[in-house]
């Protein structure tokens, strides 16, 4: 009886003892936020400044405490002191929808995901505050990057004039183009034939992978072509339908003469689709494609012994970048192949602004802002870019030794130790994308310039991608689309439901479940339902509005 | 098993007994092939798991992934929070199911149905996060280790277990034996009720203590500070590295980085992450012996 | 149920009745005789309240439009709207009825393997082969959804081992994960092979509880382990079981988020696509809390009406029962 009692007590006691005022760290809605919105009087320019922050924790920093160099550098350049929430990757999202829902989210955000509506949203409740103004004051790199890329300011400020969130951008070339094959060019060269430059001559080389042989086991194991889901425009449904009209797997939006509309539903689409079906039915195109995730096609990819894939759509780096000359050098670009029609185009990426990671919340004071602006203007700095990316300089970047030349062959602008990669595993940097790496600097990181070698591989991806520019398409739907809240909700249902359709519809008739001549009509028929005519027409007001 | 020898077993029952063990058998390969693959591949080549060379031995055995993991001081960390909000989970929340569950399973217990009714619906009714983490935050435990014992400290699937363990093998006639002997409610509960619970307890202390352990989203939610992450939080990071479809990754030798220390990594932590669990395994199952109760009982 | 066997449920005259008085005094009574149990009971509630009760006032969001300026109390109603945008999805039947096929199936498949295998193990001595099962059927709840997933995705493709397996006995390699009919099997065999063990602990323990002198008496009477098996041990547990079926049943919405999301591809979508994934990809575009809060209302109205019916249908045929 009396354990019991004193059980019960000892519990109640440490439960009313953890429910007194407030503990310790000082959470981070409540720190620095003496006076809010309102100028203390008496701006100490000595004092350090607390910064609470929002950010992602990264797989590859052991701690964004004291003994990050990057927080050192930072805390020191700036006479500020940095207070994480961190995150991890994937839950970015939940959290912070928790945080700012509850009331209880930190000043700052340097690793948030705002996208336009979320901006909107929070725009309007006051929650996030317009940065223009500390830009114009605080961000002279900023303001150049907004000259240098146009439209990074286009897609960062919303219809009321506001810009209430920045992204991270690196004007990555290859990326733009990412939505590749890449074919493999000894089996080519053993087969004795041309790169195909036809959808017929694409057929005929497939055909070819398969039955001829190339690898010269003896067995027909060879796997045509494939791909992987889930992945960098790893669905070969992409590449191979821009030899009949334009399709991304960004955005089943297009753009034709300014005027928004899908092409899923127009007869060029089944045509395309009629030739993704031969090419399954015939064994060329591999069914795992679709269900495969990266690890899988990998497999494939480095199969042990016997090479036995002949082509594959993706970004990049498959097979396994192991070694000088390995397998992973036997593969090259395809350009993307002329359509019955003569449609011959290529997924384009590029001039989309992402979604935004940095944001000032109405808990932050004055000091606190201009802080903020500073050290985010500092990354957007070429030096500060690479420090975001790779550390503080001389410790994750250096000045380029002599004649050491970049991406493009130009003189490089630094040289600079991968994060991922570095043995010493010393926390350097805070792995966070919020930086502005403009082309020149992306180019400007000395590589090695042999493209057979494993250092020279960015060089490699580069001139690869030259071959795709002459195909880029006239005109795409722009990425950073605003709409107005109320709406907000009921678009992103539709969109969710009108993205849905038109992928498993589009496998459907690949795979053979449905019939492309008795089924098509209905499938076309079943966009009105959805609420397509109201989206596109949503859209195209969104569009003229904002970029016309 | 020497009674048994006494008297023969029939063929029936031998035959039996062949098909059981014929189906543990072929239950013990299939749940261990894979389980042997997750093993192999934590010591073998990143190369050759990628390759799918690996199938139950590892191909050129590597121990890199064990080292780089226990270089990290983090992981030490991560380990003691985790064994924190554990065993202060467990005790909590152990004493308040035991605490309710009894006298539910009293049937004097005037408006137990009640009661029972109003724990249910908490099971499939709920305030959503957004409530929970204010309640959460009105307690001024946020961002504290009582955030991780607090919120989860009672589990009402475990009560109604323990309700149903308390009915079904106590029975009525020690009540009324122990009334007799004019044993207070509390005695009984301490004298009789407690040192027949050990199966009970094993149970409770074990689904909890694994809930606790595997616990990754209330530490997301709830902490902000790195010193106080469970090993859950820490090892997620390297666990989700290539799960980003979305993500755009503008630098193939980052990319490639990432790639390679996924795939090394992700084996080994799982191995590092469960071990201490599986540890702790047989020293619970010892509670599970049959006849445990009555033995306890009749001594 | 409680003692009480008064039957005037609605009474509620002001003139107080005689069974009223009774009822009452039959309270009273009862605190005074048990007030250790009503004690005992007080802390457990207290969290109950304050931890699940205080939150539910949240769910009034589900309603309203949800500012967070203006926070819970302070927006405006919207009454049904965001429910009825949910239901107008031309995708809202699909993904319930795949929500209650992968459940069902998962709870079919997943129900009787714990218990089988807990009667099997129970069967046999105590030695290392039995401790070596235990041990490696319990080890597998430990991995990871993620990992577990990327094991998945390899294992079954038609070039991984259950592929190679066709292949020696004869048979040509299904890709199981590209045929949407076949995913809520995928989902819930995977299920059982990942928790079937760690499932059995609770049966393990039922077990460990009945009384061996039934035992002893079922031997002296010369029953089989067959009958023995089917005459004692499941009687013994069956509280247990039909507890945890209702339980179960309760689950029946709950479709796991990540382990669908990262098995889910564009072949499979028909059976795939979830509440939980579908609410997650609109979430992406736009994050509306009172959007995610209906539909986790409808969720728990839908499980509960189960529940209810489950909970009586087994007070019908069984002695047990929830409440």
């Amino acid at each position: 009886m009396k354990k019991l009692v004193v059980l019960l007590f000892a519990i109640i006691l440490i439960l009313t003892a953890c429910t007194g005022p407030d503990s310790n760290t000082g959470n981070t809605g409540n720190a620095g936020n003496t006076g809010n919105k309102g100028n203390s009087a008496a701006e100490d320019k000595n004092k350090t400044v607390t910064l609470p922050v929002f950010t992602k924790q990264s797989a590859v920093i052991s701690t964004y405490g004291e003994d990050n160099d990057l927080t050192k550098f930072i805390q020191d350049k700036f006479n500020v002191k940095m207070e994480w929430t961190l995150v991890s990757e994937d839950a970015i999202l939940e959290k912070q929808n928790v945080l700012l829902a509850s009331g209880n989210y930190p000043a700052l955000f340097f690793g948030g995901q705002f996208n336009q509506n979320d901006q909107i949203k929070y725009g309007k409740s006051e929650i996030l505050i317009p940065l223009n103004d500390l830009i114009a004051e605080y961000g002279p790199n900023i303001s150049k990057a907004f000259e240098s890329s146009p439209y990074l300011l286009k897609g960062v400020t919303a219809p009321d004039g506001n810009i209430y969130s920045l992204p991270g951008l690196e004007e990555c070339y290859h990326c733009d183009y990412a939505q590749k094959m890449y074919i493999n060019k000894e089996w080519l060269q053993k087969l004795n034939l041309p790169m195909p430059t036809t959808t017929d001559e694409l057929y005929n080389t497939l055909k070819a992978f398969k039955e001829k042989d190339p690898n010269g086991n003896g067995k027909k194991d060879e796997i045509a072509l494939t791909g992987a889901t889930n992945w960098w425009h790893g669905e070969p449904t992409y590449y191979l339908m821009n030899s009949f009209t334009y399709a991304s797997d960004a955005n089943f939006l297009a753009l034709n003469n300014g005027k928004v509309d899908i092409n899923a539903d127009k007869s060029e689409w089944k045509e395309g689709l009629t030739f993704i079906r031969k090419l399954y039915a015939e064994g060329l195109l591999d069914p795992q494609a679709y269900t495969q995730n990266f690890d899988g096609m990998l497999k494939v990819a480095d199969n042990p012994d016997t090479v036995i894939m002949g082509a594959y759509t993706g970004g990049c780096c498959v097979p396994s970048i192991d070694q000088d000359g390995g397998r992973w050098s036997q593969y090259e670009v395809l350009p993307p192949v002329k359509g019955p029609n003569g449609v011959q185009l290529v997924g384009f990426f590029g001039g989309n602004v992402e979604d935004g990671q940095f944001a000032i919340t109405d808990k932050a004071t004055k000091e606190q802002q201009i802080k903020a602006i500073q050290i985010v203007d500092h990354f957007y700095s070429q030096e500060g870019s690479l420090d975001a990316m790779y550390g503080p300089k001389d410790i994750g970047w250096w000045d380029p030794k002599e004649g050491a030349l970049g991406i493009d062959g130009n003189p490089a602008l630094y040289e600079a130790l991968e994060v991922y990669s570095r043995e010493d595993k010393q926390p350097v940097t805070w792995d966070i994308n919020l930086k502005y790496t403009p082309a020149v600097v992306f180019n400007g990181r000395a590589q090695g310039q042999d493209m057979t070698k494993t250092d020279g591989y960015e060089k490699f991806l580069a001139v690869q991608t030259d071959k795709l520019v002459p195909y880029k398409p006239a005109e795409i739907f722009p990425q950073a689309i605003w709409f107005n809240p109320d709406d907000a909700q009921k678009l992103a249902q539709i969109k969710t439901d009108i993205t849905n359709y038109i992928n498993t519809n589009a496998v459907q008739f690949i795979s053979g479940q449905k019939d492309l001549d008795k089924e098509w009509d209905a499938y076309v028929k079943g966009f009105d339902g959805l609420g397509l005519e109201e989206f596109i027409k949503a859209n195209q007001q969104a569009y003229d509005e904002q970029y016309k | 098993m020497t009674s048994q020898s006494r008297i023969k077993e029939s063929t029936s029952d031998r035959v039996f007994l062949g098909f059981i063990y014929f189906v543990l058998s072929i239950v013990l390969v299939v749940v261990a092939y894979p389980l042997l693959n997750v093993v192999s591949s934590s010591i073998s080549a990143s190369s050759a798991v990628t390759a799918g060379r690996v199938s139950i031995f590892p191909v050129e055995p590597t121990f890199i992934a064990y080292s780089t993991i226990f270089e990290s001081s983090k992981l030490l960390m991560g380990y003691l929070n985790s064994i924190i909000y554990t065993v202060g989970g467990v005790i909590v929340q152990v004493t308040l199911t035991v605490l309710i569950a009894y006298p539910l399973a009293r049937k004097q217990l005037y408006g137990r149905g009640i009661i029972t009714a109003l724990l249910v619906f908490t099971m499939f009714f709920s305030g959503g996060l957004i409530p929970t983490y204010l309640v959460v935050k009105s307690l001024g435990i946020l961002d504290t280790r009582w955030a991780l014992i607090i919120p989860g400290a009672m589990a009402v699937f475990q009560v109604i277990i323990a309700r149903t363990f308390f009915q079904t093998t106590i029975p009525d006639e020690l009540y009324d034996a122990a009334e007799l002997d004019g044993c207070s409610e509390f005695g009984i509960f301490r004298r009789m009720i407690l040192p027949l619970s050990k199966p009970i307890v094993a149970v409770l202390v074990l689904i909890y203590a694994v809930n606790n352990w595997n616990a990754y989203f209330e530490a997301m939610i709830y902490l902000n500070s790195e010193r106080l992450f469970p090993l859950q939080i820490i090892l997620r990071n390297i666990l989700i590295l290539n799960t980003q479809p979305g993500k755009i990754l503008s630098d193939p030798e980052r990319m490639i980085a990432m790639q390679e220390m996924a795939t090394l990594l992700k084996y080994a932590l799982i191995v590092v992450a469960s071990l201490p669990v599986l540890i702790f395994y047989p020293f619970i199952q010892k509670y599970f012996v049959k006849g445990m109760m009555i033995g306890s009982l009749k001594g | 149920m409680a003692a009480n066997t008064v039957t005037e449920a609605g009474s509620t005259s002001s003139v107080p009745s005689i069974h009223n008085q009774g009822r009452k005094a039959l309270f009273r009574k009862q605190l005074r005789r048990y007030w250790q149990l009503y004690l005992m009971v007080l802390l457990p509630l207290l969290y109950i309240i304050v931890l699940k009760y205080i939150p539910m006032l949240g769910v009034q969001i589900a309603f309203k439009e949800y500012n967070i300026v203006k926070g819970m109390w302070g927006s405006d109603w919207v009454g049904l709207q965001y429910f009825k945008q949910f239901f107008s999805s031309p995708n809202f039947y699909p993904i319930l009825i795949n929500s209650l096929e992968i459940s069902l199936v998962t709870l079919i498949f997943n129900f009787p393997a714990p218990i089988i295998l807990a009667l099997f193990l129970n069967e046999i001595r105590t030695g290392f082969f039995k401790n070596t099962v235990q041990m490696v059927t319990y080890a597998p709840h430990f991995i990871s959804t993620v990992v577990m997933s990327g094991m998945i995705l390899l294992f079954l493709s038609p070039t991984g081992e259950i592929g190679k397996l066709f292949n020696i006995l004869g048979l040509v390699p299904v890709n199981f994960l590209g045929i949407a009919d076949d995913f809520k099997y995928v989902y819930a065999l995977t299920d059982m092979w990942q928790h079937m063990g760690y499932a059995s602990i609770i049966y393990l323990a039922a077990l460990s509880g009945i009384n061996p002198d039934l035992y002893e008496a079922a031997r002296v009477d010369g029953a089989s382990r067959f009958k023995k098996m089917l005459h004692i041990d499941l009687p013994g547990i069956m509280p247990v079981i039909v507890i945890l079926l209702i339980l179960g049943t309760g689950d029946v919405l709950n479709v796991g988020f990540e382990k669908t999301y990262l098995l889910q591809n564009n072949l499979n979508l028909p059976g795939s696509e979830v509440i939980a994934t579908y609410v997650y990809k609109v979430g992406l575009i736009n994050a509306n809390y009172s959007y995610s809060t209906a539909i986790g209302v409808f969720n728990s109205i839908i499980t509960f009406v189960l529940l209810i019916l489950v909970n009586w249908i087994a007070r019908r045929t069984s002695e047990h029962s929830l409440w």
